[in-house]
């Protein structure tokens, strides 16, 4: 995929995850669609892309929501080359495969946030956070193996077994 | 995992330190933007505000319909409330030829009041936060339209929120739900007006606290902001909605509803800094 696509498609998921998606919470919790480009680009379209991605969504989010600039490019670069070195050893045809990276890529990204804001010593809420986790990891696996099954079968050419 | 040569590995720390070292300066909010901020938002924002606006246009023409279940109950709500507010009326005309001798000792004491506000700056929101960790939205003024950081931001309803950094045509708001903003508060009360501080949570509700320890808060309190600290006097923030029995707080506690509507914003204005310490 050439990069200029990546750059359009992570703009495009931006402006889409602040307005129309951001209508869409459940119980206050909202799809981190950004997260979501950034594993299926790691794990489909390779580690330049995944990384084009994760700077783009990551500093679109840190300029004009974070606290800090870097938190969010930080995150989504982590989660990227930790795809990226797992890349050889998964079975991309799976479903068992990307349910469980958004799973976890989503937990790593709530551990890694909340220890920046630790670290930063921006307060956060505690009292609610396994609920959250859960709701969000849910969330976000559902409308991300619909999204990757399609891309898939689309792009790719064969199913998700 | 073999492919992340040494000179990778080391690429991967030295980027990795730099984030962190931008993160610690970019921490605390910035008065000022950078260019490439301005510019990304000027291509950026005028999108996200069409979206936006198209998306409230689908709601504001789905919520009717839905709305129309509630009104029967709601109008035996007004009815009730109507007939509260007639004695009301009745308690505030007494009150009100107490009110004009004071304002005649003002006038006689030559007394200006600190928190005169002259200027408000309507504005609309562009866009929401995508995170699930705090509440802060864009909208459509900055700097150039004259908001400045810190600057208040209100509703019909209440207060909003804080600006929390300004661009040249954008502003970055954290709502007084956001856990991270603390707000001085006083109990609309004329017998015993108690002074407190209260910060947000992520349920809606914002959790309260009491400085006077022998404060007797209850359910349904009126709360406005005291006008120590960033705010300016007078600004409805909520109700207290639940006191927190906690015996290990030396401070009363409370859960307090805000008045504003989080949910459905609609128009805003902002109250310039510098405006409220003249």
């Amino acid at each position: 995929m050439k990069w200029i696509y990546v750059v359009i498609l992570s703009i495009i998921n931006f402006i889409l995850q602040s307005t129309l998606f951001e209508a869409l919470r459940i119980n206050g919790v909202v799809f981190n669609t950004s997260l979501i480009l950034v594993v299926f680009m790691a794990l489909i379209f390779g580690n330049r892309n995944a990384l084009t991605a994760a700077v783009i969504s990551g500093l679109l989010q840190d300029f004009f929501y974070g606290w800090a600039i870097g938190v969010n490019v930080f995150i989504y670069v982590a989660i990227a080359i930790l795809i990226d070195m797992i890349d050889e050893s998964v079975f991309k045809d799976k479903s068992m495969t990307s349910f469980v990276l958004l799973i976890g890529s989503t937990f790593l990204y709530q551990i890694m946030f909340i220890g920046f804001m630790f670290i930063l010593r921006v307060p956060i809420q505690v009292s609610e956070l396994p609920l959250r986790f859960i709701i969000e990891a849910v969330m976000n696996t559902v409308l991300g193996l619909l999204i990757y099954k399609n891309i898939i079968r689309k792009l790719i050419g064969y199913e998700l077994r | 995992m073999n492919e992340y040569s040494k000179w990778k590995q080391a690429l991967i720390l030295i980027t990795g330190f730099i984030l962190l070292v931008v993160m610690g300066i970019s921490i605390g909010g910035r008065s000022r933007i950078s260019f490439v901020e301005n510019l990304i938002s000027e291509v950026v924002f005028p999108v996200q505000k069409s979206v936006n606006q198209f998306n409230q246009g689908l709601k504001s023409g789905v919520e009717p319909y839905y709305k129309m279940f509630e009104a029967a109950q709601l109008n035996q709500k007004y009815e009730d409330q109507i007939s509260e507010m007639r004695q009301a009326i009745t308690n505030l005309t007494l009150t009100q030829a107490e009110l004009n001798e004071l304002r005649d000792l003002k006038k006689a004491l030559n007394y200006v009041s600190l928190n005169k506000i002259n200027q408000y700056i309507s504005c609309n929101i562009i866009s929401k936060d995508v995170g699930n960790w705090y509440k802060t939205f864009i909208i459509d003024i900055g700097s150039v339209e004259g908001v400045t950081k810190n600057s208040a931001v209100i509703n019909g309803d209440g207060l909003v929120g804080i600006v929390y950094e300004v661009g040249e045509h954008y502003a970055k708001v954290v709502t007084i739900v956001d856990n991270k903003t603390n707000v001085s508060f006083t109990s609309l009360s004329i017998s015993a007006p108690y002074d407190g501080q209260i910060t947000g949570n992520f349920d809606g509700l914002i959790k309260g606290q009491v400085f006077d320890t022998k404060a007797i808060m209850k359910k349904g309190d009126k709360l406005i902001t005291s006008g120590l600290g960033i705010f300016p006097k007078g600004i409805s923030i909520g109700e207290v909605a639940e006191i927190i029995n906690n015996k290990d707080d030396l401070l009363p506690e409370m859960k307090v509803k805000p008045t504003v509507d989080f949910s459905d914003l609609g128009k805003l204005m902002v109250i310039p800094k510098t405006e409220i310490t003249k």
